[in-house]
């Protein structure tokens, strides 16, 4: 073997070596030079932003029962790439498919999936939003038989929807890619989370655990389905049978301030789109003005209530120790405090009265003359402590009140000749509920006093919220003490003999329960009207430990003006209702049980 | 010693060509290990990375299907459905009558059954997998040493 050194061989190495060098530079080239190309291509292809969709929280009962929830819709589509090569024929059996089953035109379907394929335009076309997914579950079967059905494509994604359809649509609100009105917007920040965006890498070797945010604390309220809709079934039959143009129920547990149930009328179907739901709501010409028909009466509507004011003004001179039960009062049928002129409801002098009796036969001119007995201060100083001259800030959107007139606010409206001021003979007229307008869920929320031994609990619909696995209870809250434990009972005791007496359509067999009824004329620009009135009832039992308070009004009955005939028996058709949901025994048995 | 091997190369050029062959295989070979290693680490990854992102797709889709069944399962138990049903069954709503009230001692209300999903989070910074399903070999070689390394240091 030679030992002489091959020059070919030299210059083969020196080829290699200069090969190398060349594929180096290159590549230090392209890693330095062109390193933003470079990522940006890497980014390009392995980076994705991907949209995070928070989960919107569920609301409940009290129970557990779901109220408003998520379901699984759709969106479909086309992926163009997969038409370009398709036939007329193929595009048109495309469309007939997809319009047999979303019931879309034809035609505008065809247009939407003949649009070009471009890169960077034009990949996919969306068909129809919001499929169930029996739908896409039609669309996988027939994949099976034809190619070009493989075009078609979806998304997944949640919505809201509310399986009681419109039980509680005044107290839910709804969603419309925010929560309007009732739990679902005053909740908002708690239901839902804020959407986010992350990256997603999308190289196999350098995964990553897909992000997910948290979901939306979910609401368990204090409604109760059953009672709920019982009382929703009770209130729609009263307004048809009574030819009422709107009611309103609110039971309460007058011991913690719970809402168990709060009726209005009328309730879209929450599953509807918002255009629908809202369409439930018409406007309507008040007193020249225009309004929008109150989503929950309950809260957002105010109106003079009436004889059930009575029993505030009652409460505080019996508080106040002006009068007992049993003071005697001379009805003469007419009265005048500080020039204003009063009359009883049917211009009747009732003779020898007291104060049980004046509060039975609902007299204007006995209650005007003890709220001349408080006098000014003490009379709005009750008031006040009532709380009637402010919200309640139940846990609900939308709340509205109106200015009590009253010597601390004698012109909320202004100064103008025309606005509503307050002077000395307002006095009078408040003491039987006129010149003073309240909601439902103020009137309940004050007069709750006299079945919680004197104390004003906060209204509320939130029992608890739930975040993940932890559940936080609403603690309820005494907001006010207007009057004495001893004056609730007198009140209450007072008011059970006044039905008793009168033999009300209110009673219900086996308990006691104390109620007032307001019958209230309808200010309008023209004075009151005479024919068309607000029915109100409160109540609440069972007389001797309460357990519920119920308020009722009914909105210009036409089959009579009298809250003792159309709103007395919804109160007894709702107790009825609620001794049995509520577990409330007889009177008679619970007294046997409690000696046991 | 030294002198006797020379003596044996001059004597035997082709050992020297034999070592060196020996010498280039042992590098081929070394070479090769590594990069099979290289590509079975890394294809393990690259097949577990896949295998993560279905899961996370299927992970998103329980999710939705987890809340659409509930609220089915809300829709077909709701008052109104479960009202027609029972009276279909013949059953009539209960009046005060038909009750009849028992003492029980030390009787419990009902308490409310809420049947929530409780889900962990992955929170939207913690994006990383443990790193035994990623790390390359070169990861997993150099990581140690860099660990070795900053310890000494320290």
């Amino acid at each position: 073997m030679s030992n002489q050194k091959n020059p070919r061989v030299y210059m083969l190495a020196i080829l290699f070596c200069l090969m190398t060098v060349l594929i180096f530079s290159r590549i230090m080239y392209i890693q330095i030079a062109l390193k933003d190309l470079g990522r940006s291509i890497n980014e390009r292809s392995s980076i994705k932003q991907k949209d995070l969709e928070a989960v919107r929280g569920n609301i409940y009962d009290r129970w557990g029962n779901l109220l408003a929830g998520n379901v699984e819709v759709y969106e479909i589509g086309v992926d163009l790439i997969h038409l370009v090569d398709a036939t007329e024929e193929e595009k048109w059996d495309l469309a007939n498919f997809l319009s047999s089953l979303t019931e879309l035109n034809v035609n505008d379907i065809y247009n939407r999936i003949n649009i070009p394929y471009d890169k960077q335009l034009a990949v996919f076309s969306t068909i129809y939003k919001d499929a169930p997914k029996e739908m896409i579950e039609k669309i996988i079967e027939a994949r099976e038989d034809k190619e070009i059905y493989k075009s078609i494509a979806w998304n997944g994604r949640l919505t809201r929807r509310y399986p009681e359809g419109s039980l509680a649509a005044n107290v839910l609100g709804f969603y419309a890619s925010e929560g309007y009105y009732g739990v679902e917007e005053y909740f908002e920040n708690m239901l839902a989370t804020p959407s986010q965006k992350t990256e997603i890498y999308m190289a196999p070797y350098d995964p990553i655990i897909i992000p997910e945010i948290p979901h939306g604390a979910s609401v368990m309220l204090t409604i109760d389905r059953e009672i709920q809709s019982r009382t929703e079934k009770i209130l729609d039959a009263a307004v048809e049978n009574n030819g009422a143009a709107s009611g309103t129920i609110i039971v309460m547990d007058p011991r913690n301030g719970e809402i168990l149930s709060m009726a209005t009328t009328p309730r879209a179907d929450l599953n509807l789109p918002a255009n629908l739901i809202l369409s439930a709501y018409p406007e309507l010409n008040v007193n020249g003005e225009t309004i929008q028909t109150p989503f929950n009466r309950a809260i957002m509507q105010t109106y003079e209530p009436g004889s059930v004011f009575k029993v505030i003004t009652m409460a505080a001179a019996i508080d106040a120790g002006v009068v007992t039960p049993d003071t005697p009062f001379i009805d003469t049928g007419y009265v005048e405090i500080y020039g204003a002129p009063v009359q009883n409801w049917d211009y009747g002098a009732w003779g020898p009265q007291t104060m049980t009796t004046c509060m039975q036969h609902s007299l204007n001119v006995c209650l005007a003359s003890v709220a001349k007995m408080l006098d000014i201060p003490g009379f709005y100083s009750y008031l006040n402590a009532f709380n009637i001259d402010r919200k309640t800030n139940i846990d609900l959107n939308g709340e509205r009140n109106y200015p009590l007139l009253s010597p601390q606010n004698p012109t909320p409206f202004g100064s103008d000749f025309n606005a509503p001021k307050w002077d000395e003979r307002m006095l009078a007229y408040q003491s039987f509920g006129q010149g003073v307008a309240v909601t439902p869920i103020r009137m309940i929320s004050s007069i709750s006093a006299l079945a919680n031994e004197g104390r004003i609990m906060a209204p509320h619909v939130q029992k608890a919220i739930i975040q993940g696995d932890k559940i936080r209870y609403f603690n309820p809250m005494i907001v006010s003490t207007p009057i004495k434990p001893e004056t609730a009972k007198t009140m209450t005791e007072m008011l059970s003999i006044s039905l008793e007496v009168e033999s009300s359509d209110a009673l219900v067999d086996g308990y006691r329960v104390a109620g007032k009824t307001g019958t209230a004329e309808i200010p309008t620009l023209g004075g009151y009207t005479e024919n068309l009135t607000n029915a109100s009832f409160v109540g609440w039992g069972p007389t001797d430990d309460p357990e519920f308070i119920v308020y009722v009004w009914l909105e210009k009955p036409t089959t009579s003006i009298w809250s003792s005939v159309v709103a007395a028996p919804v109160f007894r058709d709702v107790v009825e209702e609620l001794v049995i949901l509520l577990d409330i025994p007889p009177d008679e048995i619970r007294m046997q049980m409690a000696n046991q | 010693m030294k002198d006797r091997l020379k003596q044996a190369y001059k004597q035997k050029p082709w050992r020297i060509q034999i070592q060196w062959v020996g010498r280039i295989l042992l590098v081929l070979i070394i070479s090769i290990i590594s990069i099979v290693l290289h590509l079975n680490v890394t294809t393990q990854a690259a097949k577990a990375g896949v295998e993560i992102r279905l899961m996370e797709a299927e992970r998103e889709l329980l999710l939705r299907e987890i809340n659409n069944n509930r609220t089915q399962l809300a829709i077909i138990t709701s008052a109104a459905v479960m009202q027609k049903r029972a009276e279909e069954l013949g059953f009539r709503p209960a009046t005060n009558a038909d009750i009849e009230y028992l003492f029980i001692n030390e009787y419990l209300n009902k308490e409310p059954e809420i049947n929530y999903y409780q889900s962990t989070f992955n929170k939207v910074d913690d994006k990383q997998i443990d790193p035994q399903y990623v790390q390359s070999i070169w990861d997993l070689a150099f990581s140690g040493t860099l660990f070795y390394l900053e310890r000494g240091g320290k």
